[in-house]
């Protein structure tokens, strides 16, 4: 009799969906989440003033080189004093690269995971995505299509909430929308003169897990309307934005079928030869080293693309030599992200009678065109931008002057509007940038560390040089003057934050870990629906697209539990 | 360290020979300058350093209207933040800078900067502050000592109310304020 009849490895992004689905559905499921518990009310600090966040919320440089010293410089953008518990330390969490590899792995521990730190950018891959494979030859092909995805893609964004407007672009589909957050008057200007000069190009709203106009559902979970605060990657005391801990696992725990864990370290699954079944997780507690053993009739993983990549890595038996559900060779390999570090901004001199008002925590988009509406590009797939637009403020030691002078330039004093295009390009799927289990170094509970192959390449090269030309000519269009574009600088693979592809669905179980149900090819009862499953990365930031196959997969599994097949 | 607990000394000018009298000849025999009273005693800055730190904020962004670096507590917080975040070679560069920036102030002021004029002193601090905006590069580490202390400065609760940036409370968005609303 197993414990549960189910178990999620991970309370994240995706773990969470597949919780409150399958107990939505009546399973019985177990959480496992190897970090440190979060609970909103006593951790967040968001509503702390500046004036009472020590030293700037500056954490203290010896102890950012010390304990922080890969998350410190990776994540800048949501790190700090009162957010550095949600990075983990990499004191204790090591990991190598390989001979040339530079990767970077931005992590947290804890309950709902970086859920809590995301940027909450949410679209739909396009038709075109789901083809690019196939069409290119890169990669193998998926083996699902956009049609099979759209209705859950729908299901998540209903309860996720998720702020946007329809636009009819194909090769990014609309979506269930909250209500947008209103374009500046630049982005406005900056839109209609992009969509004239350019007209298969679009500039649109900002699409993000947002609560604006929250539905019933989502009242009741305890959640309210965004703030525009935009302190999101500090938790959000509003639970505003989508996170597991405002949203799916207060929904799988009200169902009264939810058990979470926390501190329980996953370091391998068994595998019953006979049934050829995945049986139960094997545990260590991260503070005790207590080793605990759970089993379920269904295992889903979702402790992160390498996070669950390890666990199969670890996962040896005499069925799986290799690691579990490796009869491929694939389980590792193919590790994407995206790829910036293509910009351009300028000064847009008009609309000096206005600013703006509040925090917005998003701001616009300008979807891929590139091999989609353009072609004779030289690379392959494409990019999108993020984008911006804010009053110019001479702030700080921006000018010269001092006294009073120096004091008005600190005030809150709109200016010229500044316009800025952040370009986020496509990674392909590389056999051999992939990660391994070092052959020699372990961390402190003996697990071996993960070791990184392989970097950006040709391809992500040519889209940034592309991405940066193509942003000056769309912000020359718009009239911006005194544009600075810095020549291009690669992100390291894994900075994007979006890491995937390790453990890929495919139609051909020789080539692929996964079929087009998030379900091991070699084991029925074992789905992986975080970013590893993902066979291409498209330009668009995942988590949406996490959280739909998540969704589906669980009322897949909980599908065949009913009909007495799992 | 509160504001209310703060040990605050309103500034005492003496004009002596003429308010614009700015030769070092006519300087007054002792100069108040403004300070940020540390209750507990400096923990970073040797005495002569916070002097200087005191005399350059109060210039920097002084009480006027709104309130000005010294009673919004600058230097004691800088005291704080170099105690308690800055590594050692952060604080060695910044000692240096200090030491530097007292050579650069006392050369264009022709005697001790902490002893001339309140008049003298907010000359030569702008005669520096133009010649370092006009040479950035070779002033990198005065233009990042203006950010930090503007920074500093927006971050306390006095300092944030006077700038209205640092602080984001609840609210809604909207991007078609007029200009001149507040």
């Amino acid at each position: 009799m197993a414990d549960f009849d189910a178990i999620v490895v991970g309370s994240g992004m995706s773990g969470g969906w597949a919780a409150k689905e399958l107990s939505e559905r009546g399973l019985k499921v177990l959480v496992i989440e190897r970090g440190n518990e979060i609970v909103p009310e006593r951790d967040y600090k968001d509503l702390t003033p500046p004036w009472e966040r020590p030293n700037l919320n500056r954490v203290p440089e010896d102890e950012a080189e010390k304990d922080y010293a890969i998350q410190s410089k990776g994540a800048t953008y949501a790190f700090g004093e009162i957010t550095k518990q949600y990075w983990v330390k990499d004191s204790d969490h090591p990991y190598e690269n390989a001979e040339g590899a530079d990767f970077e792995w931005l992590r947290g521990y804890h309950t709902a995971g970086r859920s809590i730190m995301w940027s909450r950018l949410s679209w739909r891959l396009g038709p075109n995505d789901f083809e690019a494979n196939a069409k290119d030859g890169h990669g193998v092909d998926w083996p699902v299509r956009y049609e099979d995805i759209a209705p859950w893609y729908e299901h998540a964004e209903k309860f996720a909430g998720v702020v946007g407007q329809k636009e009819g672009i194909p090769h990014l589909p609309d979506g269930v929308f909250q209500p947008p957050f209103e374009m500046t008057p630049a982005e406005k200007h900056l839109r209609e003169k992009v969509q004239e000069a350019f007209p298969t190009r679009n500039v649109i709203h900002g699409r993000a897990a947002h609560l604006t106009d929250p539905t019933d559902e989502q009242l009741e979970l305890g959640r309210g309307q965004c703030q525009v605060r935009n302190q999101c990657h500090e938790g959000c005391s509003f639970k505003a934005y989508f996170s597991s801990l405002h949203a799916t696992l207060p929904a799988a725990e009200r169902t009264g079928n939810c058990t979470i864990v926390h501190d329980k370290i996953v370091h391998s699954v068994e595998y019953d030869e006979e049934t050829k079944r995945v049986t139960a997780v094997n545990t260590i507690d991260q503070n005790t080293n207590e080793k605990k053993r759970f089993t379920a009739k269904i295992i889903f993983l979702n402790a992160s693309t390498v996070g669950s990549t390890m666990i199969l890595l670890q996962s040896k038996s005499d069925a799986f030599p290799t690691g579990l559900a490796n009869r491929s060779d694939q389980v590792g390999r193919n590790l994407m992200d995206h790829v910036s570090g293509a910009y351009a901004s300028g000064t847009l001199d008009m609309f000096h009678d206005v600013k703006t008002y509040g925090r917005r925590p998003t701001g616009i988009y300008v979807p891929p065109f590139a091999n989609t509406t353009e072609f004779d590009k030289p690379h392959l797939r494409g990019y999108g931008y993020q984008g911006y637009s804010t009053p110019v403020i001479d702030r700080r030691a921006a000018l010269k002057g001092i006294g009073q002078e120096f004091k008005d330039r600190n005030k809150d004093k709109p200016t010229p509007w500044n316009v800025g295009l952040y370009a986020f390009g496509e990674v392909l799927p590389y056999p051999d940038n992939r990660v391994t289990q070092h052959p020699t170094k372990k961390d402190k509970w003996g697990l071996p560390l993960a070791q990184f192959h392989g970097g950006m390449r040709e391809n992500e090269i040519a889209i940034l040089k592309e991405a940066r030309k193509e942003a000056i000519k769309m912000l020359e269009v718009a009239g911006c003057k005194d544009i600075v574009a810095p020549e291009i600088d690669p992100t390291r693979l894994g900075n994007r934050i979006h890491e995937m592809g390790t453990a890929r669905m495919g139609r051909d179980p020789s080539t692929s870990v996964l079929n087009g149900w998030n379900q091991a090819h070699d084991i029925d009862n074992l789905f992986i629906t975080d970013g590893s499953f993902m066979t291409s990365s498209a330009a668009q930031n995942p988590s949406l697209t996490y959280m739909a196959f998540s969704a589906r997969a669980a009322n897949y599994a909980a599908d065949l539990f009913e009909q007495g097949k799992l | 360290m509160s504001i209310d607990r703060r040990k605050f000394l309103v500034a005492a000018i003496v004009a002596v020979g003429g308010a614009t009298a700015l030769s070092s000849c006519s300087e007054p025999e002792a100069i108040i300058i403004p300070t940020d009273d540390v209750e507990s005693g400096l923990r970073f800055y040797t005495e002569d350093e916070y002097k200087l730190l005191n005399r350059f904020a109060d210039i920097l962004i002084p009480e006027t209207s709104s309130v000005g670096a010294i009673r919004a507590g600058v230097p004691s917080y800088m005291d704080g933040l170099m105690a308690d975040w800055a590594s050692d070679a952060t604080r060695l560069r910044h000692r240096a800078f200090l030491s530097e920036l007292s050579n650069q102030l006392q050369g264009l002021a022709k005697r001790d900067f902490l002893k001339v004029s309140q008049e003298n002193a907010l000359q030569t601090i702008k005669d520096f502050d133009e010649l370092a905006f006009a040479e950035p590069k070779n002033f990198s580490d005065y233009i990042g000592f203006k950010d930090l202390l503007a920074t500093v400065y927006s971050t306390t609760e006095l300092g944030a109310e006077a700038t209205g940036w640092s602080y984001a409370p609840p609210g809604y968005w909207d991007p078609n304020v007029p200009k001149d609303y507040s």
